[in-house]
């Protein structure tokens, strides 16, 4: 079963869809941290002789020793951060709402809702190279006297999401007697 | 200029508390908000021993450097051929 933390789950809702952005996303962020990492240790090689002629002997190994500690450290940290703010953004179709959750940064979290029964169009887009290689795109939901447009961005298989999303939009309408 | 080499020693401690109050906040928000499910765990544990060991290994240089030393700074960085 599918569990992530929802905020006032609605008695009896269930978890139906649960997407974060493709994981190709991600590696690719995270391949500039490692790039980042690596760059002292070119720079460094192709610069030698400046380096070593650059500080006074005696602050060169304390300067260099806390410079790499602090800069690898970081690099770790923004590495993992990378991470968590992937993992944290997420939308969450349940069998009553749509759930937009999104982390900005370490101290705002943005989560927005849309009754499903209240969408009235939903678009698929995959455009890009390497969105149409590996498949991932955005999902546009356009719900009704809502002006802001809910995107799932970079999914994996947009077109499949929205094809369930449509469903699932139809049953709930059909739930709530609401008819089109 | 001399300088004690405990000014940059300190620099570097209160760089490490911050990474450390980040640390806090990162785990925290990926336990809170992700659940704490065993892939989660792992993750934050992997996290913790690749920092562990970055800090252990720095310590390792660290502790060999005399930092009571005071040095003598010039003014202007030039490079010496």
């Amino acid at each position: 079963m599918l569990n992530f933390f929802i905020p006032h789950r609605l008695e009896g809702e269930k978890i139906i869809l649960l997407v974060r952005r493709h994981l190709f996303v991600l590696a690719y962020k995270e391949l500039i941290w490692i790039l980042v990492a690596i760059l002292p240790i070119i720079l460094y090689w192709l610069l030698r002789e400046t380096f070593d002629n650059l500080l006074p002997a005696d602050l060169q190994q304390p300067l260099s020793v806390i410079f790499v500690s602090v800069y690898y450290l970081y690099i770790w940290l923004f590495i993992f951060f990378t991470f968590v703010d992937y993992y944290l953004d997420v939308w969450i179709v349940t069998n009553e709402r749509i759930i937009d959750i999104e982390q900005r940064g370490l101290f705002a979290r943005v989560v927005s809702e849309q009754k499903l029964y209240r969408v009235q169009d939903t678009t698929a887009e995959v455009k890009g190279f390497f969105p149409t290689v590996l498949n991932f795109g955005n999902v546009y939901i356009q719900s009704a006297a809502e002006k802001e447009r809910f995107v799932f961005k970079q999914i994996p298989n947009p077109n499949a999401v929205n094809k369930k999303i449509v469903s699932l939009v139809e049953e709930n309408k059909k739930f709530h007697h609401i008819i089109q | 200029m001399t300088i004690s080499l405990d000014f940059f020693y300190f620099g570097y401690l209160i760089m490490v508390l911050f990474y450390l109050i980040f640390t806090f906040f990162n785990v925290s928000h990926l336990l809170r908000y992700g659940l704490i499910t065993i892939s989660n765990i792992l993750v934050v544990i992997f996290f913790l021993g690749i920092s562990l060991l970055i800090l252990y290994v720095s310590w390792g240089y660290i502790s060999q450097i005399n930092w009571q030393k005071t040095v003598t700074i010039p003014f202007s960085l030039t490079y010496k051929e």
